[in-house]
């Protein structure tokens, strides 16, 4: 119905659009790799962004530094974000998905106030609430732990909406046919229905992950001690230029988007399909 | 049937809601009681407070940098709102259409900043707002003939300016896919018929797309405002001292942080967290009355 000309016009500057787009998107990743090269730092603080890099500046230094400064403390680090993501991503996948599954394939007495709950959960902004979670947390024991950051979250209401939503797409006639085969109901959510949320499953740990990958002020609040600290956290204690600092903090910076970058590329499709596919319908 | 014990159908789905409903007390209720209780006392030493009726509260109204933080917060809102919105709504549209190329290529591209942390954004744009001449927005100043600018430390609005830029660089992404998961429910025939009874590509944005994004439009809105009224991060890394000079940058949880845990001030800290809460909560609800978000959910 459109003409030709008009299409190719349409393509070419939409085209340019999305091009000017993704360049200013992919900048800074590429500024920080090139910049984490740069054994100088002195001139990245000086000249800042507007910087001529000459390969000649360019050494992997800065990586090595990141080993050996303070006995590998930004490798703890590492460590420390490895741990409370996967305890965390665990978690709160196993009690949110399964929570989701309750509300919406059983009837039962205070369904519907616990939905509502769910549903003010949501608006309500944890940030609000940081200083009697410090207090709650430090009375458990649980300051400088993984559990202190992981245990407050878990059962996030973000996840179980989506769940919920998911599993109102799944059909009654699997739960009764696996009643009737004798299943228990605990072992007809594991067997039979939650490998049916496959899709929601997946969406959600590669978003748990990289949220709890990245979170930064509850992690910045529980984890006081250094060897204790999530890479957000510790990363932001290189921030004010003094001695190596800033020499790791780009490399540094550039080595914590290596496993968000991995488990997103390599789950692309799944991810983005089910995002747009699966999100929030209204 | 044979005997299932203490799970059968009655009890389980208490069983498989008991983690909301525990972690609900313990990590909301909870702290929510504690909070108004210690807005109404003062630390003195660890751990130990005492009564100090309404003063905290009294405080907040006289408090010189709160008022700056709030517009802060107010501004930033309002900022990231109409950038966001437009900007995701205008790439989800194009990049919805078959017509476009490489849509996928594109859509992981603009997706791609929001896998990053606060840090190592603010990393970059701590640079990139930096006073030099040669910057890139300071090239662009001085090619309308204006002087070269120190964003970060030059006024409260370019402060504002700073912050939208460095969020809306991570939360774009997001919203794409939002406008882009509501742009895939609205039937194709609906645009036919649009066209065939002569609108225009204006008209049939206005009158079919923004019709049938209503609620995800809604929802990102929501989630702006909130996501808005409690930033924290970007104004953390991208003025990392602990003061600056008139406020410039300070966000309301950005200052009642460092009041708890800079000052520990737990007390007064409290009382702007309750304060806080309870805007947050008017606002929802006047959100949901207005906008009916959640009338779905109650069906």
């Amino acid at each position: 119905m459109i003409s030709k000309k008009r299409r190719r016009i349409y393509q070419v500057s939409v085209f340019i659009l999305l091009v000017l787009i993704a360049v200013v998107a992919l900048t800074p990743f590429l500024y920080l790799i090139v910049t984490s090269m740069v054994t100088d730092m002195s001139q990245v603080f000086k000249n800042g962004i507007a910087l001529k890099i000459k390969p000649d500046m360019l050494d992997i230094k800065n990586y090595l530094l990141l080993w050996i400064e303070d006995d590998g403390l930004y490798f703890s680090w590492f460590k420390n974000s490895i741990c409370v993501t996967v305890l965390y991503t665990v978690i709160s996948i196993v009690l949110s998905s399964m929570v989701g599954y309750g509300v919406a394939m059983y009837e039962f007495r205070g369904k519907k106030l616990i939905v509502v709950l769910i549903m003010s959960t949501m608006m309500i902004p944890i940030e609000t609430l940081m200083i009697p979670l410090y207090n709650e947390v430090s009375k458990m024991h649980l300051l400088n732990t993984y559990m202190g950051v992981v245990l407050p979250f878990a059962v996030s209401a973000f996840t179980i909406y989506f769940f919920m939503q998911y599993a109102r797409s799944l059909s009654h006639e699997f739960m009764d046919a696996a009643r009737i085969d004798g299943c228990g109901e605990i072992r007809t959510f594991i067997n039979i229905m939650a490998p049916l949320m496959k899709p929601a499953f997946a969406s959600m740990i590669i978003l748990q992950a990289t949220n709890a990958w990245n979170d930064f002020l509850w992690p910045l609040i529980v984890m006081s001690q250094n060897k204790r600290f999530t890479l957000p956290v510790g990363l932001q204690t290189y921030l004010s230029p003094y001695g190596n600092n800033y020499n790791m903090l780009f490399a540094g910076a550039v080595l914590s988007v290596i496993p968000v970058m991995v488990l997103f590329f390599a789950n692309q499709k799944l991810f983005m399909e089910g995002m747009i596919a699966g999100g929030i319908k209204g | 049937m044979k005997k299932r014990g203490i799970i059968t159908q009655k009890t389980a789905p208490y069983l498989f809601c008991a983690p909301f409903v525990l972690s609900f007390c313990i990590f909301l209720i909870y702290p929510m009681i504690n909070m108004i209780y210690l807005s109404f006392r003062k630390m003195q030493g660890i751990g130990s407070y005492r009564y100090v009726g309404t003063a905290n509260y009294k405080r907040i109204l006289t408090d010189t940098h709160i008022g700056t933080a709030i517009w802060n917060s107010i501004g930033f809102t309002v900022g990231i709102i109409v950038v966001n919105v437009v900007l995701a709504l205008l790439l989800a549209v194009v990049l919805n259409n078959r017509l476009t190329p490489l849509r996928n290529v594109f859509r992981s591209a603009i997706y791609i900043p929001a896998l990053t942390s606060i840090i190592v954004a603010g990393i970059f744009f701590r640079l990139f707002f930096g006073s030099n001449a040669d910057t890139p927005l300071n090239t662009v100043m001085r090619f309308f003939g204006a002087a070269p600018k120190e964003w970060l430390y030059d006024t409260k609005l370019t402060g504002i300016i700073t912050l939208v830029i460095t969020s809306t660089w991570r939360w774009l992404g997001t919203n794409v896919l939002y406008f882009l998961s509501a742009l895939q429910t609205i039937p194709e025939e609906l645009y036919d018929a649009a066209y065939v009874d002569g609108a225009n590509a204006r008209q049939r944005f206005f009158h079919v797309t923004i019709p049938g994004i209503r609620p995800i439009l809604i929802f990102v809105v929501t989630i702006l405002t909130y996501g808005g009224l409690r930033m924290f991060g970007e104004s953390y890394v991208l003025w990392p001292n602990n003061t600056t000079p008139g406020d410039i940058g300070l966000t309301i949880v950005l200052y009642i942080y460092r009041t708890a845990f800079g000052q520990f001030d737990m007390g007064y800290a409290s009382a702007m967290s309750v304060v806080l809460f309870v805007f947050l909560m008017i606002l929802n609800i006047i959100y949901i009355r207005f906008f009916g978000i959640g009338k779905k959910e109650e069906a």
